[in-house]
């Protein structure tokens, strides 16, 4: 198991380089600069501000600095906010972003896979039809209009929770963005779960765990849940970044000081460093997911440990 | 299986059980019977065939243009005397001539971008599953890969890097979307490669080319109708999403997203600025969705065993 | 003596909704079983007979209905509350399936999925309930059962997952095990033990059995009483030598007749030579110490792993000869077939057809011969492009190798060949789909024969078929290489099919000639050890000579090719040799009949 997550770590590498490589120098293509603002500088303040920056080394020793500090960890300075290197806005950012997206992550994990299981074993009741319109509304209806809706209604007119902020983290303030956020998930994973679960109950193995006389309960967490659960597992992966795409709206939408929120407006004012840097961050963030994801999976599977 | 296997009579199989001499029925043709079988998917197939109408047609027929201020209503509530049936916007805008807009613009990019992710899907897909072996491996773990990138915030790297070009936005899409569709048609080249008729041309002395595009092609194209209709709704939100956050298309042009995000900021005092084009949005995708749907059902034949 | 009753089925109908309507699976059926005794149902595929074992078992599909009576101790199983049916199956009634792959939980280990029986049943658990479970692997053969119990079925091959199934279903020594065709996915001489354990459970244990099979040799050899269904009705029902010897119903009748039957033992079996026989200084086809090596891909960084499926095989063909080939699983017979139509390129050896070279050649002069070598699939749906009509398939050589012809003109064909193989020409539009089993494999063999070639080979051609179909076709087979002059090499693992239609037979295993001679001979005067397992391990349809006989058992399970000591199986006392590629070579000991060497078969009983 070591040896295979070792294995997987080092595939990824080459990836990432290949990543970073074609990111900068698609960024360096890129016509115009980051001191091209509204009032243009003098061009003496923009030399020296390109000198510090590195920007007026040839672009292949740019690169290898940028590569070599990437690889120590520093994701280089900030072009616009000048007090806070990449890596430190970052930090800061990051714990606002992790809670949110972490609880949004298990939250719709949790309610999704048992949405779906009781849609499995009630198919075709009421409820199982009740399933199937919410699992409708969180596909087709994308999260920045749910969270306009929310806020009038949950925030103005009930007045159940604040309309956003981050205010001192509490579940308050948190379950408006992380219902926002995990509306479409819960959709995917309850869809795909009751499908598999389906799936799962009419293979082979299940009519045999029948003919032994195992109660429902014995039969459905024993011997189906596990089968069930692969689709969903092999879902976790993209699921997260899906859920970082969604992260970006949630945060601007109800004002949370976290990395999504900086990377629009970063992307917005053109702020090249941060946005590469934050791009790096997210990638090794989500590798190191799915090598979790597909650790998980051969607990799921043990055929695919012997391979 | 049982049916099946009941209707096929022992004894009269010698005899050619008679048969009347009658056209047969495709996987395909079976297939597309099934679909209008589903009461769902042929109503979302009006609904957006009547959505695709009207924003091709509409904006000739109405008396506004999406972009040119209408002075005499501004912030004008729907209403009918005044021929703003959606209302107007903060410009003094018609927003069923902005709507309809959009929509088009949605739904060209969803298009053409679904039209870019199966021509690299399918390629790359049959490429790697034709060839098998470490090729075929070595092509999926980058798929594999890709797959788990961010990569909503490259998109957004392009659009930043490149300008708000609609055409970009299309092509960068496309280009991200590809991933999900050379997955299954890799899988479905495999399975087809391993399958008898395949062996069974080669015997016949038909060539690669033959194999690929006689045999292999024409029985790749249900996973692919499928899938490419699963594709375009997931587009759509794509290209709304980015629309919102302020990377799609640029003023005065507009799109569902645009208008959404426009919509949202003064959804308390107009509230009809969000209504619209949020009722087009997700009529559109309903319809898109059911139709995805009730394609899957319709090509998968496992449901229908007893 | 009256035995006691134990299952009592009286007027059951099981009906499933389907998309198409009704369907009527069991019409009115009415059986019974005793203690202790082994009750047959046989019938074809379709016929319902597994339906009546798994509506007493509760086991029917979701859209499935049963109305009737199923009297078990007392009380209707029907009318149970599922508590009580849970209480009972996998207690009082067990059952065994067709696919143990499949019917084991994947991800549970062995110990746990049975031991979960004695929890719900006995409340036995842990480390007891383990010790019992050990005791019953044993008790099938198992060997090695302590460690089985924490293996996974994937780690296991298919007869010990039976056999794992058997003493699943036997942990709380049942008064019925159902066992729904237990042995069909099986090869024969594994097919031999379960069946021998499953007798031997019967008689120390009393436990009732209700056989569900197609194979009329198994019920010969298992059964007491038989009922013959067919579409939902049991057609005749009576004891083995009834049914056997005494026929009432023309359908007993018919599948009886459809059954080939082999006689063991006697020289008499003689198809007589070929009917052309070719100049024999000039080869037709000849097969010159043929070698396939596949490559095994284990990842990215690993090195692939050599797999030599074919090793140093010769034979010869003569024209409007059948040459029968039979292995079991993993024997590379199917390799062997396509290796000699150059589908899969051998790594050596030569193929020479009609004196001239086959392999090694350009494509395009394969490509020409190709029309005088076709082949017939096992799957018939399978063989067939799935979006092309019947029509378009058989015609699909004509597109190749007669170009000249208009498309009026190769209709015509199509038309003509169709009839010739029994296939009404109004089917020339229909897709494979619309079609059964048997008129696919007729659409395959009009497809092969179109372009009038010299040698088809049939892979498994028959296997997947229902008996009487399988008897039609194979008859069909026989006309067209009398009216063709056609040359057969018929490939399968099923003895009486080979042994009817072949001229000689070729034993192959792990891609080895174990033995080479003509039909009568093989079966008369078998040599080498593994011929006469294989040999005695055939269910023959003949209860009489199927409850005397004895069966040979030898050391060892039939292993992986990868493996390479397993070749050996046969010569242990030249194991030593097998690190310097040693391969026991094939010696002429009479005329005309190879066998390859082997120590005394004293030496490899087990």
């Amino acid at each position: 198991m070591i040896r295979y997550s070792l294995k997987r770590l080092l595939t990824a590498i080459p990836v990432l380089w290949i990543a970073i490589t074609v990111c900068f120098f698609v960024l360096r293509l890129a016509p115009g600069g980051p001191f091209d603002g509204e009032r243009p500088l003098p061009q003496t303040v923009k030399d020296n501000l390109a000198a510090h920056y590195n920007l007026d080394k040839p672009l292949v020793s740019q690169y290898l600095i940028y590569v070599g500090n990437v690889a120590k960890g520093d994701l280089g300075p900030s072009f616009i906010t000048e007090d806070f290197t990449v890596s430190e806005q970052i930090a800061i950012g990051l714990p606002y972003t992790l809670k949110l997206g972490g609880l949004a992550f298990v939250f719709s994990i949790i309610v999704g896979v048992s949405a779906g299981i009781y849609g499995a074993l009630n198919r075709n009741a009421l409820s199982d039809y009740a399933l199937a319109s919410l699992i409708l509304a969180g596909l087709v209806v994308p999260n920045f209009l749910v969270a306009p809706v929310f806020q009038l209604i949950f925030g103005l007119k009930l007045e159940w929770f604040p309309v956003g902020g981050w205010g001192d983290g509490s579940v308050r303030f948190l379950i408006l963005p992380i219902s926002v956020l995990s509306l479409p998930h819960i959709a995917r994973i309850s869809r795909l779960m009751r499908g598999s679960m389906i799936e799962a109950l009419n293979t082979n193995f299940i009519r045999t765990a029948r003919s032994k006389g195992l109660s429902d309960r014995a039969i459905v967490w024993r011997h189906a849940l596990r089968p069930a659960l692969t689709p969903i597992v092999s879902y976790l992966g993209p699921a997260a970044s899906y859920l970082l795409t969604g992260s970006l709206v949630v945060e601007s939408i109800f004002g949370i000081p976290g990395i999504g929120r900086y990377f629009i407006s970063a992307a917005l004012n053109r702020d090249y460093g941060m946005v590469l840097g934050t791009v790096i961050f997210y990638m090794v963030l989500i590798m190191i997911l799915n090598l979790l994801v597909d650790i998980f999976y051969s607990w799921l599977d043990p055929r695919v440990r012997t391979q | 299986m049982i049916l099946r296997s009941l209707k096929e009579d022992i004894v009269k199989d010698v005899s050619g059980d008679g048969a009347l001499e009658k056209p047969g029925r495709s996987l395909m043709q079976s297939a597309m019977l099934r679909l209008m079988r589903n009461k769902a998917a042929v109503v979302s197939l009006f609904v957006l065939a009547a959505l695709i109408l009207i924003a091709l047609f509409g904006p000739y027929v109405i008396p506004f243009n999406y972009e040119d201020p209408d002075w005499a209503a501004f912030r004008a509530p729907p209403s009918l005397e005044s021929g703003h049936y959606f209302g107007t916007d903060q410009n003094g805008r018609d927003l069923l001539a902005r709507t309809l807009y959009g929509t088009r613009i949605s739904l060209a990019v969803a298009f053409v971008a679904t039209l870019v992710s199966v021509m690299i899907g399918v390629t790359y897909g049959a490429v790697s599953g034709y060839l098998g072996g470490r090729v075929d491996q070595a092509m999926m773990r980058f798929v594999d890969i890709m797959y788990a990138l961010p990569y909503i915030l490259f998109v957004i790297l392009l659009m930043v890097i490149f300008g708000r070009n609609v055409y970009l936005l299309f092509a960068a899409i496309g280009a991200l979307e590809w991933l999900t569709m050379a997955r299954i048609v890799r899988g479905q080249t495999l399975s087809l490669k391993e399958r008898e008729f395949i062996e069974a041309a080669r015997a016949t002395g038909l060539g690669p080319a033959a194999i690929i595009f006689r045999h292999i092609v024409p029985n790749l194209s249900g996973p692919v109708v499928i899938y490419a209709a699963l594709t375009i709704p997931e587009i759509v939100v794509t290209e709304s999403f980015l629309s919102y956050l302020g990377f799609g298309v640029q003023e005065p042009l507009t799109s569902l997203g645009t208008l959404i995000s426009d919509g949202s900021d003064v959804f308390e005092v107009l509230p009809w600025l969000l209504w619209f084009p949020a009722s087009f949005l997700i009529l559109l995708l309903l319809s898109l969705l059911f139709i995805g749907d009730g394609l899957r059902d319709a090509f998968d034949t496992k449901d229908h065993k007893s | 003596m009256t035995l006691k009753r134990i299952l009592t089925v009286s007027d059951l109908h099981v009906s499933f909704d389907t998309d198409d309507g009704i369907v009527n699976a069991v019409r009115g059926v009415n059986c019974h079983l005793d203690a202790g005794e082994c009750l047959g149902i046989v019938g074809e595929s379709g016929s319902g007979k597994s339906q009546t074992f798994l509506a007493a078992m509760g086991l029917l599909s979701r859209n499935g209905t049963a109305s009737g009576k199923i009297d078990f101790g007392g009380r209707n199983i029907l009318d149970m509350t599922k508590a009580e049916l849970n209480a009972v199956r996998g207690s009082r009634i067990s059952m065994i399936f067709q696919d143990p792959l499949t019917a084991l939980t994947p991800h549970m280990r062995i110990g746990d999925q049975m031991a979960e029986v004695l929890g719900a049943h006995k409340k036995l658990h842990g480390a007891e309930a383990l010790e019992v479970c050990r005791r019953w692997l044993d008790r099938v053969q198992i060997p090695e059962a302590r460690r089985r119990l924490r293996q996974y079925p994937h780690e296991l091959s298919g007869g010990m997952r039976q056999r794992v199934m058997i003493a699943m279903a036997m942990l709380c020594e049942p008064d019925l095990l159902v066992a729904d065709e237990p042995t069909t996915a099986l090869d024969v001489t594994i097919q031999a033990e379960i069946l021998d354990i499953m007798d031997t459970l019967r008689q120390e244990h009393g436990t009732a059995i209700a056989l569900i099979t197609h194979d009329m040799g198994v019920v010969a050899r298992m059964c007491d009483r038989i009922q013959v269904m067919r579409d939902g009705e049991y057609v005749e029902d009576g004891t083995v030598d009834e049914i056997f010897y005494r026929p009432k119903h023309e359908y007993t009748r018919m599948l009886l007749d459809a059954v080939p039957r082999i006689e063991i033992g006697s020289a008499n079996k003689d198809r007589g030579t070929p009917d052309v026989i070719y100049d024999k200084s000039s080869d037709f086809l000849r097969i010159d110490d043929i070698r396939v090596d596949f490559k095994i891909n284990r990842g990215l960084l690993s090195p692939p792993l050599n797999l030599r499926a074919i090793d140093g095989v010769s034979f010869n063909l003569m024209q409007g000869e059948t040459l029968g080939i039979v292995g079991e699983s993993g024997s590379g017979k199917s390799t062997l077939a396509r290796a000699v139509l150059q589908l899969i390129p051998p790594s050596s050896g030569s193929v020479t057809w009609l004196g001239s070279p086959l392999n090694d050649i350009d494509k395009n002069a394969l490509k020409s011969k190709r029309r005088d070598l076709q082949i017939v699939f096992q799957d018939p749906l399978a063989s067939l492009n799935p979006s092309n009509t019947v029509g378009a398939s058989i015609m699909e050589p004509l597109k190749v190798f007669e170009k000249h012809l208009t498309h009026a003109q190769m209709q015509q064909r199509v038309y003509e060949i169709m009839e010739r193989v029994g296939l009404n020409p109004a089917l020339n539009n229909r897709y494979p789909h619309e079609l059964s089993g048997g008129q696919n494999q007729r659409v395959g063999i009009a497809r092969a024969t179109i372009t009038k070639p010299k040698l088809i080979i049939c892979d498994e051609a028959v296997s997947s078929l229902d008996v009487s179909i399988r008897a039609q076709i194979i008859k069909l087979l026989m006309d067209l290489q009398r009216d063709f002059q056609l040359s057969f090499i018929f490939i399968s693992h099923d003895l009486s099919v080979v042994w009817e239609i072949s001229h000689r037979i070729l034993v192959l295993y792990l891609g080895t000639i174990v033995e080479l001679t003509d039909t009568a001979r093989l079966f008369g005067n078998p040599q080498h050890p593994y011929t006469k397992q294989l040999i005695s391990a055939v269910p023959l349809p003949d209860p009489d000579i199927e409850k005397k006989r004895q069966r040979i058992k030898l050391k060892g399970e039939l292993s992986s090719a990868l493996d390479p000591r397993a070749k050996m199986r046969f010569l242990p006392s030249r194991l030593g040799l097998v690190e310097s590629g040693y391969v026991p070579k094939l010696e002429e000991r009479f005329p005309g009949h190879f066998v390859a060497e082997h120590d005394a078969i004293e030496d490899l009983l087990v």
